[in-house]
């Protein structure tokens, strides 16, 4: 069984060349993955997706159409990044401008994953949420102040519907490797391999040498897999491929699913070809349980902030204090506006210390400063910060020569109105008694 | 006095990034084995320098050799949530320094 990733991410763009030569080849799906939460959790509390529109067009045009051309399914993952209802409705409207452009005619899966509160507060109050840290505490309250939760859907919801016959399949928020696994798996491929290889390529060709986001084609067999780039200027080497679960992961050497998890401790790789790897020896060990990992955002307030700049190595010297002093004319000034509860000033210096080391010359640098304000309101914010960043400006340090302003703001105006300001409310696991209880699939025939 | 050398001047690669939003991860991969398994030897990289660096709980710190491409990885949690209104990283992709500039010792 051969199966496509187009790229790191639905957005990223890829070459056509790649595509075309290992479309000339059997295959037996074209996936990409759509999501991520490094990002930050304004793309889910906001409800936008990641990436540009004409971008995520593009690449979702030209995968259907080859998906289509060569009959087999075109899956797509955490659609528009965060896989929330505005984000999975964002990509159904391109893919339906699409299938207007080409006059096409498919079977549509949509496979909705943000959660209903009412669900998750009771799988709360039976104790089968838990955390994976005390970071982030989650309460019925920061429930129901959530924008909204989803959760991170394996294989089950991809396997449903490939098995009805959908030809253009659309998820939610999903576990990168779902999009890739839930084929193989469902045609009795081991799952250990199934996911190690997901786990893969559904960066796209960043398991290559020189590494790229661009399209990667995996071979799985019943006791291993192959990974090849799809541009001949790459090549999938040992040390690329063995080295890639080390990133943006936790530990390299288990890959944590909803139903269990793959153990790559014996994992053997192999240089098959020139540009290809074999690896083989992945195991899949499955869980006692079925969890689900949630994510949720909330708005905590709206930003505004001012960027500055000093030359002054007397300023530099005294920052910390002018700094203090600052924080300290702003609670004095907005007492009786707004209640210290209401906003959090910070400044951040850049050309300063890393974890209380001392890398540069402050006194000789340059020194940037950004103000930063988090207020209840947009009205709060723009008038602390305002604040501030007069105090700053015109502040009469010791030895100060330059008189007529402490920094040099790049931008009229000097204070940037940046809206609403979101934080996870929720990264935690959710133990389920069965998948479906997380998913919605909601069927299409588009093209009549 | 035995030479000291920058960890940073060691590794072919010695990256951070977040491992999801609450987790931080440190990659320092060498080209070869002999690097590797100096630095490994010289234990340098223990729970108890990571967790005075970076603030953290020493039971938190985890760490994990990794032979088959010469890597050592150390993840803990983030001292704040990716994205909260204080964290100044996001990605969390520039909070390796404190080990790039880790001294071993020569052999």
């Amino acid at each position: 069984m051969r199966i496509v990733s187009l790229t790191g991410a639905l957005g990223y763009g890829f070459s056509l060349d790649a595509l075309n030569r290992v479309l000339e080849g059997h295959v037996d799906l074209i996936g990409v993955d759509g999501g991520s939460t490094d990002p930050g959790p304004h793309y889910l509390g906001a409800g936008k997706v990641g990436f540009t529109r004409e971008s995520l067009k593009r690449d979702l045009e030209v995968g259907i159409l080859a998906a289509l051309d060569k009959k087999v399914p075109f899956v797509l993952g955490s659609a528009g990044l965060a896989g929330g209802e505005p984000h999975l409705e964002f990509i159904r409207a391109l893919v339906d401008e699409i299938a207007d452009d080409h006059d096409l005619r498919f079977r549509l899966a949509l496979i909705h994953t943000e959660l209903d509160k009412e669900y998750l507060k009771a799988k709360l109050r039976d104790g089968r949420i838990v955390p994976f840290s005390d970071q982030i505490e989650l309460t019925e309250e920061s429930i129901d102040r959530s924008v909204r939760i989803v959760g991170q859907v394996g294989i089950e919801p991809f396997v449903e519907a490939l098995e009805a016959g959908a030809e253009v399949i659309l998820a939610g928020r999903a576990c990168d490797t779902a999009i890739f696994a839930a084929l193989p798996i469902s045609k009795g491929y081991p799952p250990g391999l199934a996911f190690h290889m997901a786990k893969i390529i559904e960066c796209g060709a960043m398991c290559a040498w020189p590494s790229g986001l661009d399209v990667v084609v995996a071979e799985i067999s019943d006791d291993h897999f192959t990974l090849e780039p799809g541009g001949l200027e790459r090549k999938c080497t040992v040390e690329r491929v063995a080295g890639h679960t080390l990133y943006e992961q936790a530990s390299p050497i288990h890959i944590y699913e909803p139903h269990g998890v793959a153990d790559l401790s014996e994992s053997r790789y192999e240089q098959l070809t020139d540009r290809s790897v074999k690896v083989s020896n992945s195991r899949f060990i499955p869980a006692e349980s079925k969890t689900i990992k949630i994510e949720g955002a909330q708005q905590v307030g709206f930003r505004t902030i001012c960027i500055g700049g000093s030359n002054e190595p007397a300023f530099g010297e005294q920052l910390d204090d002018i700094v203090a002093d600052t924080k300290r004319f702003v609670a004095e000034q907005v007492r009786g506006n707004v209640a210290p509860d209401d906003y959090t000033l910070n400044m951040r210096v850049y050309g300063g210390a890393v974890n209380g080391t001392e890398y540069f010359d402050l006194a000789a640098a340059q020194v940037g400063i950004v103000i930063d304000v988090v207020g209840r309101t947009q009205a709060v914010a723009d008038y602390v910060l305002a604040t501030a960043r007069g105090r700053m400006m015109h502040f009469d340090y010791d030895g100060r020569k330059s008189t007529a302003g402490n920094l040099a703001c790049p931008y009229s105006p000097s204070d940037l109105s940046l809206g609403p300001v979101y934080e996870f409310s929720a990264y935690h696991l959710v133990t389920v008694d069965d998948f479906s209880e997380t998913y919605r699939i909601d069927y299409r025939r588009i093209g009549g | 006095m035995a030479e000291m050398t920058r960890l940073a001047d060691l590794a072919a690669v010695l990256r951070s990034k977040n491992a999801g939003p609450l987790t931080l991860t440190i990659d320092i991969i060498f080209d070869d084995s002999a690097k590797y398994d100096r630095v490994v030897k010289s234990a340098v990289i223990n729970a108890k320098r990571i967790s005075e660096l970076y603030a953290v709980d020493e039971d938190n710190v985890l760490i994990t050799e990794y032979a088959i491409v010469n890597a050592i990885k150390v993840s803990f949690p983030r001292a704040c949530v990716s994205g909260s209104v204080l964290d100044d990283d996001v990605y969390g992709c520039q909070q390796h320094r404190p080990v790039a500039d880790l001294e071993i010792d020569a052999d």
